[in-house]
């Protein structure tokens, strides 16, 4: 572990995304603290800011940017934008970083097993996956809509949504994964040797899987974030007026000539979100791989001294 | 021989197994229908109806009638058709018959036979577009691996990720088509009647859809080859000073290939009848479109009709997905 | 003009804006009488384009629930009546169309008697007769084409108990329309119905022969009495083409000017592109309207700040009105004070907002439309200022017995209308919190929401509504509403206050009696005002259509009934 933590920190990129990711689970914590600080709150309504007679925009040069406002109010509304990206923060990553848990869980499972087991046990678990896949997200929301109370709290049910809605892409690329490690040779071998599938499973493969699903769940993220969005039109996604990144960019696209900086707040902030943690999931695997450090310089030209 | 043998057992084994699935996918769908909020006879019938009213579609679309009665009507009019009336006289829906619609009383296989070339089009063309964007961008990467010029391609290909494709969608038509008026409003033009005039249609959906999905590939497609990089046969071919554009040409691009088929199948799959959001917005009458609005008027045959296709479509993907699986990887074999 | 300042200011910059679009109008087109008659710069030929968000799916005239007859169905469908098709409050007027005038009521408006023109043809050259008439209301029974207006089966005797011509095997039909000869067609109706000449113009009163009726497939090819005739109906109604009806004659049509040779209807596309396809106005889009799209508040402030573009759009009032709805029979909204104090609470500024800005939504203190013909009597019994008056909800409150604020749900769709959907219920949400009252949203699917509002049983507490014209008249606007005999237990009920009050229901008979149209208007206001005092409602707004239209496109006519331009009126060369 300690080579794991040594080996990350060698990475000047990794560190800067580990330190972004940090500062946006920091802002989404912390979300009531800065508000208080701003001194807004993110559902009282500012009529007087916004042009009624023109739709709606923010009244004021940048979306009606102030020392009181920081980042301008939304349109229509005249909420403020800054609380509402704040704690949109909260919502949005704690959902999409819940339901990517669920996805990485459930899609490994299932394709270490799928790939690993026998015939009887591949093809029930491929046509499971193949059920899940073919299921439209709408079909499985409404099912999971009427079966599930009213008082069970929102944020859980749109992760376990998404989450179970879409593992059956992970679930593939680790059975197709499996499938080759499973006749590469030290894994023959540690089956001649009559290892137990767990043990095989947790020694010898999940290591090697390591790299394409940490690359896989890092992309999964985003998606996620966009897929809570597309719930809340079919009922299912956070209630409002709790914001969300994806409730904000849904609401916002049409406002980009009228209101840019309504569209490009959530849109740079999901943006930030994913290019830190691509870059951090990059670090990660190099980190757990100890042959990926070498990899990344083999054949550029480069002599990079290492410096640890 | 015994490849040929192996090859038939696949397929039959698959044909059952797509069977099943299928199976599986309709019953899911009954089952949720009738638990799900929303009045068929009501919706049916229009919001002003009297209950009597209500009353005498609901006994004309059988919707009285237990669930597993209904099933079974279904699962008939699959393998041997059923006539149906429309008032003035009797149709007969041909099997396989996926049954006829609550809402529009068309036949749910002609409407579906009238919407798939749309989403069909849709999804191969982004597809194609995607592989060229995403596996180009991902062996560039892979070249130029620890470069500026890779770190700015990543960022590039992930800023599509990030966005949703309405908004990328949108953007791009209003700029792409509005301003500069470099390609037209996406709409539907028939590959028979005029292929160059349908590809140019759709031009910038297929852009759109390929931006979204791009990194997904690079990303794959770059750790996939600097795996290979690192295997041991590669770093002899290197030592005896094989060129870097062969190695990633020939070698690494090798072992990317298996990974993406698996992603492009399930995702060619899936954009079949998920392409709901961009069939909207961009205006194609397509599968996932259909989806929606059946599943908003609760039009359960039309449901079940698309998701059964739908996840044909999964299915179908998937054993080409093996097939091409085994090619590329003569590792595997066929199971 | 006695209206509070606020609404009168509204008022008068809504007038502006019209002004500056018939004006802007008068360039692109002159619509005045000149134009009409041939003159001017209208002329026939060329093809418009309809792009739409949503298909024709069912293109039946039994099928169809308009108001006034439709957009594009009234191109291929004639009725009894029409709507007039003029500019503003004129536009909201009844006029013949297929018979001679309004129709002769007798026997205290209970028998309505109407002559077809003289050589009416359909699209094939056949002549058409009362015969057809009367089948084309029959076959609106047939529960395989059901999804038309109740009012049939409420007026005619024996409406209640007719399940249309094709399980009626006797062949005579529906006894209470009488066909004494080719032209002439008699309504036998269960009660007086004054307004039986708006009723009239639904297309339901189109004709179809026995002879050329295929059911529901009829749908794919109805025989045309309009101008124009259908040459291709491709999946379901997403793509229309209409081209002339070669046996339409202008001389027995004084209200479709038919100019354009054909009219495309494309449909299926998304909102905001309409939009942007509009502004862009390139090829063949520069010839195009859209007859179910609105400008959304987004575009509108684009188009706010450009002056070429936003000559380019028709404004116009529909009879519609969004409000939040009581159901008296949950606690507290029992007690009067409760439901008052919620009226005073209300801040209709920020519910303006949420549904588009003051360009796109008039606030509401009136159940009924702001307009001439529905009676509009100017009441506002909770005044609630344009913020709401959270001190006096206060007082109510208190004296209701609710010292420490109260807790309630309001129940909202999750469509994204603008009308019941979460951006208006968070602005209620927002303004009762400053009166102390603490709301909990509970939004429904849309399914779940219509099945539960409309549902005497199930029916939510509080919940937001609206309610849309039948015709541009107080009766299809306060009946389903509020007469108690109208309360549906096992059905879809729209009495969401559970209103039986025998003075209203009274009052309510009384003014169907009238047969001047001018007269029952005037009626219907006092009615609208006294049920006012009840509470039962908190009217929130009334929408205003904008609506883009290409560069090409002349004559644009705007009526009071439809809110939007009429096709039937539009040039493009």
């Amino acid at each position: 572990m300690t080579i794991f933590w040594r080996r990350l920190r060698e990475q000047r990129a990794a560190l800067v995304a580990a330190a972004v990711v940090a500062l946006l689970a920091l802002v989404a914590l912390a979300a009531p603290l800065l508000t208080v600080l701003e001194g807004q709150d993110p559902t009282t309504y500012h009529p007087d800011l916004i042009d009624s007679a023109r739709g709606g925009v923010p009244v004021g040069p940048f979306g009606g940017i102030s020392g009181e406002h920081w980042l301008g109010v939304e349109p229509q509304t005249g909420r403020d934008l800054f609380a509402r990206l704040v704690y949109g923060a909260r919502v949005s990553l704690g959902v999409a970083l819940a339901a990517t848990v669920v996805q990485v869980a459930v899609g490994v499972a299932v394709g270490i097993a799928a790939g690993f087991g026998n015939r009887w046990v591949d093809q029930v678990l491929s046509r499971a996956t193949d059920v899940i896949v073919a299921l439209p997200l709408m079909v499985l929301a409404l099912a999971l809509m009427a079966v599930v109370p009213d008082g069970f709290p929102r944020p859980v049910l749109v992760a376990l949504v998404i989450g179970l809605v879409a593992w059956g892409n992970m679930a593939k690329i680790v059975r197709a994964r499996t499938v080759t490690l499973k006749e590469l040779d030290h894994v023959a071998a540690a089956r001649l040797s009559g290892w137990g599938p767990v043990h095989i499973a947790r020694r010898e493969l999940l290591p090697a899987l390591a790299a394409p699903v940490i690359t896989y769940a890092a992309l999964l993220v985003p998606t996620n974030i966009t897929v809570e969005a597309a719930l809340s039109f079919l009922g299912v996604g956070v209630k409002p007026p709790t914001p969300s990144w994806g409730q904000m960019l849904t609401a916002a696209d049409v406002w980009y000539q009228a209101a840019p900086q309504y569209l490009l707040l959530p849109a740079g902030a999901l943006f930030v979100t994913v290019l830190a943690l691509t870059v951090l999931g990059d670090g990660v695997r190099t980190a757990l791989d100890p042959r990926a450090a070498s990899r990344l310089r083999v054949g550029t030209g480069r002599k990079r001294e290492a410096r640890a | 021989m015994t490849g040929l043998t192996r090859l038939s057992a696949f397929l039959l084994r698959r044909f059952l197994g797509a069977l099943s699935t299928l199976l599986a996918l309709s019953v899911i769908i009954y089952v949720v229908f009738y638990v799900a909020p929303g009045d068929v006879a009501q919706i049916t019938c229009g919001p002003r109806c009297s209950p009597a009213q209500v009353q005498q579609v609901a006994e004309q679309l059988r919707l009285d009638d237990p669930l597993y009665v209904r099933y079974w009507d279904f699962l008939q009019g699959v393998f041997a058709g059923h006539d149906y009336s429309t008032g003035t006289g009797v149709e007969h829906c041909e099997a396989p018959c996926l049954g006829v619609s609550y809402q529009s009383d068309q036949q749910v296989t002609a409407l579906i036979v009238a919407k798939l070339p749309i989403t069909a089009s849709l999804a191969l063309g982004a597809m194609a577009m995607w592989l060229i964007l995403g596996v180009g961008t991902g062996v560039l990467s892979a070249w130029r691996r620890g470069r500026i010029s890779e770190r700015v391609l990543t960022a590039v290909t992930l800023a599509g990720t990030a966005t949703p494709v309405f908004v990328i969608g949108l953007l791009l038509m209003i700029v792409v088509c509005g301003q500069l008026q470099w390609l037209p409003f996406p709409q539907y033009t028939d590959f028979g009647d005029d292929p160059a005039q349908w590809a140019w249609n759709l031009l910038l959906p297929w852009l759109s859809l390929a931006l979204i999905e791009a990194a997904k590939y690079a990303r794959l497609t770059r750790s996939s080859m600097l795996e290979t990089l690192a295997d041991d046969h590669v770093r002899t071919f290197r030592a005896y000073g094989v060129g870097e554009r062969s190695i990633i040409g020939k070698h690494a691009l090798r072992g990317a290939v298996a990974p993406v088929i698996a992603l492009t199948a399930n995702d060619v799959g899936s954009m079949f009848g998920g392409a709901v959001l961009s069939e909207t917005l961009f205006g194609l009458p397509g599968l996932g479109r259909e989806l929606v609005h059946a599943v908003k008027v609760v039009d359960l045959p039309v449901v079940v009709g698309l998701v059964m296709v739908t996840g044909f479509f999964v299915v179908l993907a998937n054993a080409v997905a093996d097939v091409l699986y085994a090619v590329a990887d003569r590792r595997v074999v066929l199971s | 003009m006695s209206r509070s300042s606020v609404i009168a200011r509204r008022v008068a910059a809504t007038s502006v804006s019209l002004v500056l679009v018939s004006g802007a109008a008068a360039c692109a087109g002159p619509k005045d009488n000149d134009a009409r008659s041939g003159g001017g710069k209208s002329a026939k030929g060329g093809t418009l384009t309809v792009l739409n968000r949503d298909p024709h799916t069912d293109f039946d005239p039994a099928r169809l629930y308009t108001s006034g007859g439709g957009n594009v169905p009234s191109l291929v469908f004639r009725t009894l009546t029409t709507r007039n098709r003029e500019d503003g409050a004129k536009g909201a007027e009844v006029v013949p169309d297929l018979a001679t005038d309004l129709g002769k009521p007798s026997k205290n408006a209970t028998v309505w008697t109407y002559t077809l023109k003289k050589g009416l043809k359909y699209e094939d050259g056949t002549p058409i007769t009362s015969a057809d008439v009367k089948y084309g209301i029959e076959r609106s029974f047939a529960a395989e084409l059901s999804g038309g207006a109740p009012y049939l089966r409420d007026w005619l005797i024996g409406g209640d108990k007719y399940q249309g011509p094709y399980k009626d095997k006797s062949g005579k039909g529906l006894a209470s329309i009488e066909t004494p000869d080719e032209r002439t067609i008699v309504f036998h109706l269960n009660k007086p119905e004054g307004e039986f000449p708006y009723l009239a113009t639904q297309t339901q009163f189109t004709p179809v022969p026995k002879s050329k009726d295929k059911g529901t497939k009829y749908e794919e090819h109805p025989l045309s009495s309009g101008p124009y005739k259908v040459v291709k109906n491709e999946n379901d109604g997403e793509r229309l083409r209409l081209e002339r009806n070669p046996h339409w004659s202008a001389e027995t049509d004084e209200e479709r000017k038919a100019y354009p040779d054909v009219i495309d209807v494309r449909s299926g596309l998304d909102s905001s592109v309409i939009n942007q396809r509009l502004s862009a106005s390139q090829g063949a889009d520069a010839a195009a309207v859209t007859t179910d799209t609105n400008l959304g508040p987004a575009e509108l402030a684009k188009v706010a700040g450009d002056k070429e573009l936003a000559s380019h759009v028709g404004t116009g009032h529909f009879g519609y009105t969004n409000y939040l709805a009581f159901n008296p029979k949950v606690k507290p909204f029992d007690d009067p004070k409760v439901r008052q104090a919620i009226s005073y609470a209300v801040d209709r500024s920020s519910v303006v907002n949420a549904a588009g800005g003051s360009s796109l939504a008039e606030p509401a203190t009136t159940y009924l439309p702001n307009q001439k013909s529905f009676g509009y009597t100017k009441y506002d019994h909770f005044p609630a200022g344009p913020n709401g008056n959270p001190k006096k909800a206060r007082e109510l409150l208190k004296k209701a017995g609710h010292k420490n604020g109260l807790t309630i749900t309001l129940t909202h769709s999750n469509a994204k209308d603008f009308e019941t959907s979460p951006e208006i219920a968070t602005a209620i949400q927002d303004a009762l919190k400053k009166a102390g009252i603490t709301v909990k949203l509970q939004g429904l699917e849309e399914n779940d929401y219509n099945d539960k509002t409309h549902s005497a049983k199930d029916e939510p507490g509080l919940f937001l509504a609206h309610w849309g014209a039948d015709w541009p008249s107080g009766g299809p606007f306060l009946a389903p509403i509020f007469d108690g005999r109208q309360i549906v237990k096992d059905g879809a009920n729209f009495n969401s206050g559970f209103l039986n009050d025998k003075s209203v229901n009274d009052e309510i008979d009384e003014i169907n009696k009238l047969t001047d149209l001018d007269a029952a208007a005037v009626r219907w206001g006092a009615l609208d005002k006294k049920i006012g005092e009840k509470a039962l409602t908190v009217p929130l707004f009334h929408p205003v259509y904008k609506r883009l239209y290409g560069k090409d496109v002349k004559n644009v006519v705007v009526s009071d009934w439809t809110g939007v331009l009429d096709v039937s009126q539009v040039a493009v060369k």
